[in-house]
């Protein structure tokens, strides 16, 4: 058969695979046809064999990772397991989540002639597509710089270019956005979708992000414990809410609302769409005589921070320049945080989220101004001195687990404080319960899944017990489930009485959970207030390349029917529709 | 300052062909071990620095590599001032031992010849990108796979480094104060938290990075080309020109003046 005349260029038939030394099989009987020209989306909860699913596609599973397989995969028409991989990836390009493992040259330019070094491609060939390739990931500007000096975004296109130098028909990614921020992500996704819609090329792609899947998908499967538990167009998956809230898997939130309306308007397949919602909405809106209103387009006054408490930690005038560097990384940074509060820090990369909060744990001292925390200016004390006081959950778990078991990696921060055992031991046991985790005290960290590791991470700077919790990023690398259990924790220890700071890149988790939103950029804070109201200084937001929670935007979409702007979960908007619609 | 560390500049020595930088070093290592003349090495250690200069390769790189040169320099001194057996010139004794002047000299010239040879290292790291100097070694008719090696090594050491200072920081944050422990408390207890996890997180990034190489082809069975044209043009050609005559020079001028530190009238068994 020749390859041209293959028109399913990946199919995989009745496949269960074992990886190597382990008896729970990550897929169980999965059949699936990848069509020619085709956006395929994988989703499922951490743990659902996405990744396992990815790597199969170009043969990496059984070639190099070994372990068991039954049934067939093919490459365009090529038994993976009779072929090597050098000659699968010419068909299937790969990107994988952690753009960094994925680099290992010094610029762009010979990052992107790798593959095609690899298999002999004549000199002009290769300048010619690398030349290409570049072009279409748009980095032609950037042939010299050393991959480290790129942004996340930039890093993963170059690993896209990296593939597409070998003219690959189909391309998988293995949540290639997950480590990204919004500006990161939607380079990255306009990237594919310029290759799927321009160039025919064929995307296969897993991710948590419904709303991206919801938007470009044809086809979405749904994996959960490695199995395809559902199949088919956006609309026909995500209107199982039932299913995806059984898996944990996020719904678009405006088809939430459509689903908990299902009885007004009659129908069994909900929009996916923010669009398409607030168009079925304002039509049955006006079936139900709703007055619709001109809408004040006017923009509203510009919230003030909550005056709330006694303050616990302040920035004066702070400014910070990393050494070498000509741009100031916190520029003039004054703020206020009361005791007790949960406030949600949000911007992209490089705004200065991470610098700010490193200096209220005293990883690094302002250039000048000054931070006050508890009343005290912490510009005297070590980063160990701080400890006592402020927890910081930095972004990997694994960057620090080292312990055999559990309970042993929590007592390692309040054993560095000196206290008695029976003290370290109590601390442990309160730090266990407050994060879920008393049921897996005596195993080995590295046998948690993700989520838990994650989660015993956090667990491990509450057992110090300190006034200040801050989690850096929580929902990196984390599904829907993870991601909502780690806002839990901080909203109970919240609730105990500790102030919490959250820094994230996911709207709906700020919506939820924070009372005060701050969102910085270029070192700066833009906006500083209660939550609902900066959502509602949208062209502010759009500025940094921020969106308000899909929830939200469909409130502010249906303002002329008299909904507030300032809505921030699904079902306030359906109790505030419910009303309207007499339902 | 990493020695290994590609500095992106656009100098005369950056535009050199790879393979003639790789002679560059070589000959300057020749000629430092065809001699041990004192003043022969300080001029191959000078002559380095002037091409760091013409490199815009920063001095203050020297000054970590004067440090540990320094510290071995002082070790070899004494130990050869006291142990040389050709010794002639007693300078001083301590407990009845004498320290002899041309042991101190034999030490001294020891040292600067470590000096001489790591000076030049930073000439073909510093200015030349990983792949293009794969693409050399790779015309040295090198096995693929060692080239490979070396360029991964050299991709690795920063990423090393980023990931070591990700869990200092992160165990500092749980009151992990390794600076203020004794030494013994240090191999006991202080480097467990850091050194567990780094490994297993370089273990888990090699994996990802051993998935992503083999999804661009790795190993095919075809003869691998390079992007790279090293073929050598006039410059480079000339430059290792000046730079054979060079040393050919200091050979000689080394054979002349003896041994250690010949022109000062401090001359060994060997000297003129």
């Amino acid at each position: 058969m020749s390859q041209e005349a293959v028109q399913v260029p990946i199919s995989v038939r009745n496949v269960t695979y074992t990886y190597p030394e382990q008896d729970t099989s990550a897929l169980r009987d999965v059949s699936l046809e990848v069509e020619k020209g085709e956006y395929l989306v994988i989703m499922g909860p951490n743990g659902a064999g996405k990744t396992t699913l990815c790597v199969l596609l170009n043969g990496v599973i059984p070639n190099v990772l070994g372990g068991k397989m039954r049934g067939v995969v093919e490459v365009m028409g090529l038994d993976t397991r009779r072929h090597h991989v050098y000659e699968l990836a010419q068909h299937v390009g790969m990107v994988l989540q952690d753009p960094e493992a994925q680099l290992f040259t010094s610029n762009v330019r010979s990052e992107v002639a790798f593959a095609a070094e690899n298999l002999g491609a004549p000199r002009q060939e290769m300048i010619e597509r690398i030349e290409w390739a570049l072009e279409v990931v748009r980095l032609q500007e950037f042939v010299k710089r050393p991959p480290s000096q790129l942004s996340g975004g930039q890093k993963q296109r170059l690993v896209i270019a990296a593939g597409l130098v070998m003219r690959p028909s189909v391309l998988v990614l293995d949540e290639p956005t997950s480590q990204l921020d919004p500006i990161g992500a939607q380079e990255v996704f306009s990237v594919l979708r310029d290759l799927n819609q321009d160039l025919g090329m064929t995307v296969v792609i897993s991710t948590h992000k419904s709303e991206h899947a919801a938007r470009y998908a044809d086809r979405i499967f749904m994996l959960d414990q490695g199995q395809i538990v559902a199949q088919g167009a956006p609309v026909e998956v995500f209107s199982q809410v039932e299913l995806l809230d059984r898996i944990y898997v996020q719904v678009p939130a405006v088809t939430r609302v459509e689903w908990d309306l299902q009885g007004a308007l009659g129908k069994d397949r909900f929009s996916v769409l923010l669009e398409d919602t607030q168009a079925s909405l304002s039509n049955l809106l006006d079936e139900r005589g709703v007055v619709r209103h001109k809408v004040d387009d006017s923009r509203p006054p510009a919230p003030t921070p909550p005056m709330t408490g006694e303050p616990h930690i302040v920035f004066k005038d702070v400014s910070f320049q990393y050494p070498g560097t000509d741009q100031k990384a916190l520029d003039g940074i004054s703020i206020n945080v009361g005791k007790g509060e949960f406030v949600g820090i949000v911007g992209q990369n490089g705004a200065g989220k991470t610098t700010l909060v490193k200096q209220i744990v005293g990883l690094l001292k302002p250039t000048s101004g000054q931070v006050i925390v508890g009343g005290k200016d912490i510009a005297g004390e070590s980063v160990e001195d701080m400890a006592r006081t402020v927890g910081l959950a930095l972004q990997n778990p694994d960057a620090q687990l080292f312990a055999m078991t559990a309970a042993e990696e929590v007592a390692f921060g309040s054993t560095n404080l000196g206290l008695s055992q029976e003290e370290v031991a109590e601390r442990v046991n309160r730090a266990l319960a407050a994060t879920g985790l008393e049921a897996f005290q005596d195993v080995y960290p590295f046998n948690l899944s993700f989520g838990d590791r994650r989660k015993l991470s956090v667990a491990a700077v509450v057992s110090m017990e300190p006034e200040v919790l801050i989690f850096d990023e929580p929902t990196t690398g984390q599904d829907f489930k993870g991601r909502r259990e780690l806002a839990d924790i901080a909203k109970r220890l919240n609730e105990m009485g500790r102030t919490v700071l959250m820094v994230t890149h996911d709207m709906d988790l700020i919506a939820e959970y924070t009372q005060r939103l701050i969102v910085m950029g270029s070192g700066k804070v833009l906006l500083d207030g209660p939550t609902a109201e900066v959502f509602q200084q949208v062209e502010t937001l759009a500025e940094t390349f921020i969106a308000p929670p899909q929830v939200t935007q469909l409130a502010q979409g249906l303002a002329g029917y008299g909904v507030p702007g300032n809505i921030l979960i699904a079902d306030e908007l359906y109790q505030v529709l419910k009303g309207k619609l007499g339902v | 300052m990493n020695a290994l560390m590609f500095l992106n500049l656009d100098t005369p020595i950056h535009k050199l062909n790879p393979l003639a930088k790789l002679f560059i070093v070589a000959c300057l290592w020749t000629a430092s071990f065809a001699s041990s003349n004192l003043v022969v090495m300080l001029i191959i250690v000078a002559f380095s620095l002037i091409l760091w200069r013409l490199a815009r390769i920063p001095l203050s790189g020297m000054k970590i590599l004067l440090g540990v040169v320094a510290t071995v320099g002082i070790m070899m001194i004494v130990i050869q001032g006291f142990f040389y057996i050709a010794g002639q010139t007693v300078l001083f004794t301590v407990f009845g031992k004498p320290f002899m002047a041309e042991g101190a000299i034999y030490g001294l010239t020891m040292a600067v010849k470590v000096l001489s040879v790591a000076t030049a290292i930073p000439v073909l790291t510093m200015t030349t990108p990983v792949s293009p100097l794969m693409a050399a070694l790779a015309a040295l008719r090198l096995p693929y796979k060692f080239i490979f090696v070396f360029g991964t090594a050299m991709r690795l050491t920063p990423l090393v480094q980023e990931v070591f200072e990700e869990i200092r920081d992160a165990q500092r944050l749980r009151g992990h104060n390794i600076q203020q422990m004794n030494v013994i408390k240090k191999i006991t207890k202080g480097y467990f938290p850091i050194f567990v996890p780094l490994l297993l997180s370089l273990l888990r990034k090699t994996g990802d990075m051993d998935v992503a190489i083999e999804s661009r082809a790795f190993g095919a069975p075809v003869k691998r080309t390079y992007l790279d044209d090293v073929r050598l043009k006039g410059p480079d050609l000339l430059a290792m020109a000046i730079i054979f005559a060079f040393s050919a020079g200091l050979i000689a001028l080394s054979i002349y003046f003896g041994w250690g530190a010949g022109l000062t009238g401090w001359g060994g068994p060997f000297s003129h």
